[in-house]
């Protein structure tokens, strides 16, 4: 049943309701008509007989019988439509099956045509001249002194009723189609204003997804209600299990990093050509190791539940931790972060990318490190600055390649920058290296705002 | 100078531990959080190198608890766990330092040198003082430029005073920062040592406060 009805509408509810609301609309309006109809039929057949009624009891006042035992009509019905030939409105006096005396309008027939039609007391729907369908009404009476029964007949045409019956059916289908296509029109707009919270519910999940908001609202409708909570479910599901593979990266690297520490520094005894042998290979190993990890530790842009990330925040914590790794350096660090400057995506992901990239700031600057950070549309322009050395236009290119080690002399240095260009593709964002006015490097990132 | 060790790898430990004695620290290991959380509650250290990932209790909480406690022991966190998350993280929870494992052995020990300057107040690796010149870069003292070879313990007393000049030292003070922990503190020790270091540094060097201590009289 539920594919019979997708297949017909397979996408779209407002179809589906509209389809469903005409399926009762369309039958109870046709049946309303039809009532109506059938109404006014009984009612214009009503008049109808009462009218054939009335002549049959003008008629049958006006005849006598008399003195020689003959029927006659003191006066006849004054209606024009018995003198017009064939109006279809008829009326005949007749005693003992003759007749006596008829309409004009049933001049050329045969006397005793409608006499011998209706052979029945009472209503009668018969046949008369050209066919007509004529309403006939027949009274046999007896009168004071006569010696046969006289009958009294009056027929009127019902094809005046139909035509009647006809306009009124014509007015009926304009009522009901007019009302019919109302209705459609109030259940289309009904229709919409039902479903308008999915359209809401569409917005927020887009939000989600663009790191504007972490979790859907809880104002939603009953009806919509659950599918939001298993959403909202579903999102916190998402969100453990990262928590959980960020935690299985943690317990990899200590798992890997201790014996990786352990061998480095037992090869030290070894003679100079094999140390070097070994170091280089367990050089490669902790940078695969360290990129492996920071891919499975960074979450993307594709996590989802993500609230956006204040970076004034992230700021005031780097602020603080390189401030204490870089203590007697003395650094004049500082960070311009324009009011209500966020980032749409992992918390986690931009501390790695700003910190990496401060970090190696703060190794090469002789004295100043500079952080600007705000939106240029609804992108995140964030530009890192030193007064150190600085990188030759034509060694940027390798610094941003896999695990290109910039200095060795400086510990640490460049196994951060790939990875950082890492994330930053991972968001479809830019790492731009140039000149710093400084008179170091500077390196501008493009990220997603929120 | 008397360092404390947290790492419950044995490995890493004993490596760090060797380092560092044959840099001349007197070193104290613990292998897990309770241990560690306790020593450096209880001891007096130089300096702390302190892992993240520990049994019973993690690095973090002994940290916070340390700070909460008022130690105020220079902590060097020494982790695999190398986000920057944990390493902001770390410092806020009152870490002076943060190295990622896997590590250089000679980088964490002029990061423990640094930071044992630093909480002392000394901002050269070498501390001069009348003709006696204390490197700590290299371990080496030297009078009037020449080397004076000297056993690690004499090393441990000599820069210790050295970096505490002008200040009172008692000989309670002396074993806590320059013996480790195993040590049975036997007060006469301390005098033979003291007399020892004055035959190399010059008869004049040291000099006794009767029911204080000794003093670097310079």
């Amino acid at each position: 049943m539920r594919r019979w009805i997708w297949t017909f509408f397979p996408h779209s509810l407002t179809l589906r309701l509209m389809a469903a609301a005409a399926l009762w609309v369309l039958p109870v309006l046709a049946l309303a008509g039809f009532l109506l109809g059938w109404a006014f039929r009984t009612h214009l057949e009503s008049q109808l007989d009462a009218k054939l009624s009335d002549y049959q009891r003008e008629l049958l006042a006006a005849a006598s019988i008399d003195d020689s035992g003959n029927l006659v009509l003191d006066y006849i019905p004054a209606d024009p439509r018995f003198s017009r030939v064939f109006s279809g409105w008829y009326w005949q006096a007749a005693m003992g099956g003759k007749v006596v005396r008829q309409s004009t309008s049933a001049g050329p027939m045969e006397a005793g045509a409608l006499n011998q039609l209706s052979a029945v007391d009472g209503i009668t729907d018969l046949y008369g001249p050209g066919q007509r369908e004529l309403r006939v009404y027949r009274r046999d009476v007896t009168l004071p002194r006569g010696t046969a029964p006289v009958t009294i007949l009056v027929a009127a045409p019902c094809d005046e009723l139909e035509a009647d019956m006809a306009q009124f059916a014509t007015h009926i289908f304009i009522i009901m189609a007019t009302l019919g296509l109302t209705f459609l029109i109030a259940i289309y707009l009904q229709v919409g204003f039902g479903l308008r919270p999915l359209g809401f519910l569409r917005r927020e999940i887009a939000a989600i997804r663009n790191g504007r908001a972490e979790r859907l609202s809880s104002s939603f409708p009953d009806e919509i209600a659950p599918v939001v909570e298993e959403v909202n479910a579903l999102i916190d599901h998402n969100r453990q299990l990262i928590d959980r593979a960020r935690n299985e990266a943690g317990n990899l690297a200590h798992a890997l990093k201790n014996p990786l520490s352990v061998l480095s520094h037992e090869i030290a005894d070894l003679e100079p050509a094999r140390r070097a042998a070994l170091a280089a290979q367990l050089d490669s190993i902790s940078g695969q190791v360290e990129r492996i990890l920071q891919r499975i530790r960074a979450a993307g842009p594709s996590a989802g539940g993500n609230a956006p990330v204040d970076l004034a925040e992230i700021a005031d914590d780097l602020t603080f931790s390189l401030g204490t790794i870089y203590r007697e350096r003395c650094l004049d660090l500082r960070f311009e972060i324009a009011p209500g400057t966020a980032f749409a995506g992992d918390r986690g992901d931009l501390v790695e990318i700003l910190g990496n990239l401060c970090d190696n700031a703060c190794k090469w600057a002789r004295s100043r490190v500079t952080v600007r950070a705000g939106r240029r549309d609804d992108r995140l322009a964030v530009a890192i600055e030193d007064d150190g050395p600085g990188i030759a236009a034509g060694e940027r290119e390798n610094v941003l390649a896999r695990g290109q080690r910039l200095d060795e002399r400086v510990p640490g240095s460049g196994l951060g920058l790939d990875i950082v260009h890492e994330i930053v593709t991972l968001y479809r964002g830019r790492l731009n290296l140039s000149d710093s006015a400084l008179g170091g490097l500077r390196v501008e990132l493009d990220l997603p705002a929120a | 100078m008397r360092v404390l060790i947290v790492e419950d790898d044995s490995e890493i430990q004993r490596l760090l531990a060797t380092a560092l004695t044959s840099a001349g620290y007197a070193i104290d290991c613990a292998g897990d959080g309770e241990d560690g959380l306790h020593l450096g509650m209880t001891e007096s250290y130089d300096a702390i190198i302190l892992d993240l990932g520990l049994p019973q209790i993690d690095g973090l909480s002994i940290l916070e608890r340390w700070r909460k406690d008022g130690v105020t022991t220079p902590v060097l966190i020494l982790t695999a766990r190398d986000s920057w998350t944990e390493k902001v993280k770390g410092l806020r929870a009152g870490a002076d330092d943060y190295v990622a494992k896997p590590f250089q052995m000679e980088e964490v020990i002029a990061r423990i040198e640094a930071l044992i300057r630093r909480a002392k107040g000394i901002t050269s690796s070498v501390v001069s003082i009348g003709p006696l010149t204390l490197d700590t870069a290299q371990s080496m003292v030297f009078r009037d430029g020449h080397p004076i070879t000297m056993t690690p313990l004499e090393y441990r007393l000599t820069a210790y005073l050295m970096m505490r000049r002008g200040a009172v030292i008692s000989k309670t003070e002396i074993t806590e920062h320059i013996y480790d922990q195993n040590f049975d503190c036997d007060s006469n020790v301390v005098e033979v040592l003291i007399n020892r270091l004055r035959k190399k540094l010059g008869p004049d060097t040291i000099e006794t406060r009767r029911g204080h201590g000794y003093v670097l009289a310079l």
